[in-house]
């Protein structure tokens, strides 16, 4: 297969997906008819409040829908060409070869009493196996070491020897991002990969994942609430709101062509380093108000 | 309501934390002292490792120091969390919101049950009148009174956060630390949450210590600031004047780090 053929299939192609969940006799819809594709290398965020259904979206996406009261249905599901039934509910979270998953909580996510080196090697070896490339135990353990310099970790020896409980919420995040990418996966999906990190080292991050996608071709699926991070690093920008895709725009453009009202307060909700002289943080409602007042708002 | 009560302090002195083993000791916070006050708010920021977290537990009981002393109203917090009634005392007038809030809930008990509990053990309320006070919290924190009757793995993490911040005003605390209660959240409830606590604290007479790596909210939120860089302090003074004329390297790249993405965005 040729370079052009990979470009032409998408990684993922996702229509009309939704969920929806069975609390007491009624039925809650968490996603209703959300719809994407991604060519490898391609970058999507999924932005909402909490409540939202992004969470939901991108780990049934993921395989990892696993709640006894969740229903799925879409119309169709591609990924790496082959068409996937996400609407079958497994028991437990259903691992897709491949695909990748950085979850918003690393201490629950990671295997508690394994070390993080074993977690590591075991990942890199399997991965080896799969790729048909031998390694042998000691050049696992190097790449292990490589992997978690790459993430930001400089003492890689003591952290190999460390249990997640060990860590600090931030290392284990960067712990959770290198087992993800050391699989090379073709589809990364990241809840919230940044927001148990500092700033500048959340902007690292980010980098990181990119350049490690951009290398790979692997496409790339962000669910952040941090707006301007997506805004700064994805292509493209999908907005939730209540389980509605409400808005769908490259992330070049969002922050003048936003359409929803919804995704335009979004954007000024942002705090900055301007907030430490004001009295109060604008919220969604503040805004509504606000612009229902500014007389060319109700000109327009 | 106003309520005028007397001011409490807490007084941190060279406190340390060491983890690991004699020979690979790691100290998680070397050599801090600080005063915190009922009538004040003060941030606490740094990057993850730089300790904040483990002095946010120490300050209210959870971690004892391996060095150093930290008192509330002039005793020994180690020696209060190792009597019951000391202890009590300490939780009445201190209180915590962790950062991790899908294992700060007992996720057998409902919400309810979460969030009534504290104000019936520590206050003495009746479990109709702690009822009352959690209606009210909820509706401060536009939590609907519905969602009560859930389990904490049947809410989302924004809900979730709001009723841990309720189960630890129910107790109507005299300090409250928060340790990232923000991070994880979604900007809009962000806003929100942060314009609560800090209209909270200053109606209710009670101090606030934000611990958060998230500078702009913090310095929004606080009066004063401490910017942490490992396990030490770096950084003191207002909020305004750290993030508008910082003196260590550190807080000026973290402020730098900011700006270039406010620019960027």
């Amino acid at each position: 297969m040729t370079a052009t053929d990979i470009s032409a299939t998408p990684v993922i192609r996702v229509e009309n997906l939704s969920v929806f969940y069975r609390v007491g006799d009624e039925e809650h819809a968490a996603v209703t008819n959300a719809s994407f594709a991604l060519a490898p290398g391609d970058r999507l965020a999924i932005v909402g409040e909490s409540g939202s259904g992004k969470t939901t979206l991108s780990s049934t996406v993921a395989g990892f829908q696993s709640a006894p009261n969740a229903r799925v249905t879409h119309d169709a599901f591609e990924f790496d060409g082959k068409p996937l039934d996400r609407t079958v509910v497994h028991r437990l979270p259903h691992r897709t070869d491949g695909l990748s998953m950085v979850f918003q909580d690393a201490m629950t996510s990671l295997e508690p009493v394994w070390t993080v080196g074993s977690q590591l090697i075991s990942v890199l070896r399997t991965e080896s196996k799969r790729s048909g490339r031998k390694i042998s135990r000691k050049d696992a353990v190097r790449e292990a070491h490589e992997w978690l310099n790459r993430v930001g970790i400089v003492d890689a020896p003591r952290v190999m020897g460390a249990r997640p409980y060990e860590l600090s919420g931030g290392m284990r995040q960067r712990v959770m991002l290198a087992i993800a990418l050391s699989g090379r996966p073709r589809l990364l999906i990241a809840d919230e990969p940044t927001s148990a990190l500092d700033a500048s080292l959340s902007r690292e991050v980010m980098e990181l994942m990119v350049t490690l996608t951009e290398e790979t071709g692997a496409a790339l699926i962000i669910v952040t609430h941090d707006l301007n991070l997506c805004l700064e690093y994805a292509h493209r920008v999908l907005v939730m709101k209540d389980g509605d895709v409400v808005d769908d725009e490259p992330a070049k453009t969002i922050r003048t062509g936003a359409k929803d009202p919804y995704t335009q307060g979004l954007l000024a909700c942002i705090p900055t380093l301007a907030s430490v002289s004001v009295d109060r943080l604008p919220t969604l409602e503040s805004i509504a108000r606000d612009a229902s007042l500014a007389p060319e708002r109700l000109a327009s | 309501m106003t309520t005028s009560r007397a001011r409490v302090t807490i007084t941190a002195q060279g406190v340390q934390r060491h983890y690991g083993s004699r020979a690979k000791r790691f100290a998680a916070v070397d050599d801090v002292s600080l005063a915190i006050d009922s009538t004040r708010a003060l941030g606490i920021v740094g990057e993850s490792g730089s300790g904040k977290s483990t002095l946010a537990k120490m300050l209210v009981g959870l971690e004892k120091p391996t060095a150093g002393t930290i008192l509330l109203d002039g005793q020994d917090m180690t020696d209060m969390a190792s009597r019951t009634e000391g202890m009590r005392e300490l939780r009445r007038t201190v209180q915590m919101v962790a950062q991790d809030t899908s294992s700060s809930f007992d996720p057998r008990k409902t919400l309810r049950e979460a969030v009534r509990r504290p104000a019936q053990l520590l206050r003495g309320l009746s479990q109709t009148d702690a009822d009352a006070e959690v209606d009210e919290l909820l509706a401060l924190l536009d939590l609907d009174p519905k969602l009560t009757d859930r389990k904490p793995g049947q809410v989302s993490g924004g809900q979730r956060q709001r009723f841990s911040l309720a189960r630890a005003l129910v107790v109507r605390p005299r300090i409250l630390v928060c340790d990232e209660v923000v991070s994880a959240l979604d900007v809009s409830v962000q806003g929100t949450i942060l314009n609560f606590v800090k209209d909270y604290c200053l109606e209710h007479d009670c101090g606030l210590v934000f611990v958060s790596h998230g500078l702009p909210a913090t310095a929004f939120i606080s009066d004063d600031m401490i910017v942490m860089y490992k396990g030490k302090i770096v950084e003191n003074g207002l909020a305004e004047d750290v993030v508008t004329a910082p003196r260590h390297p550190y807080t000026k790249s973290l402020i730098e780090a900011y700006s270039t993405s406010e620019q960027s965005a």
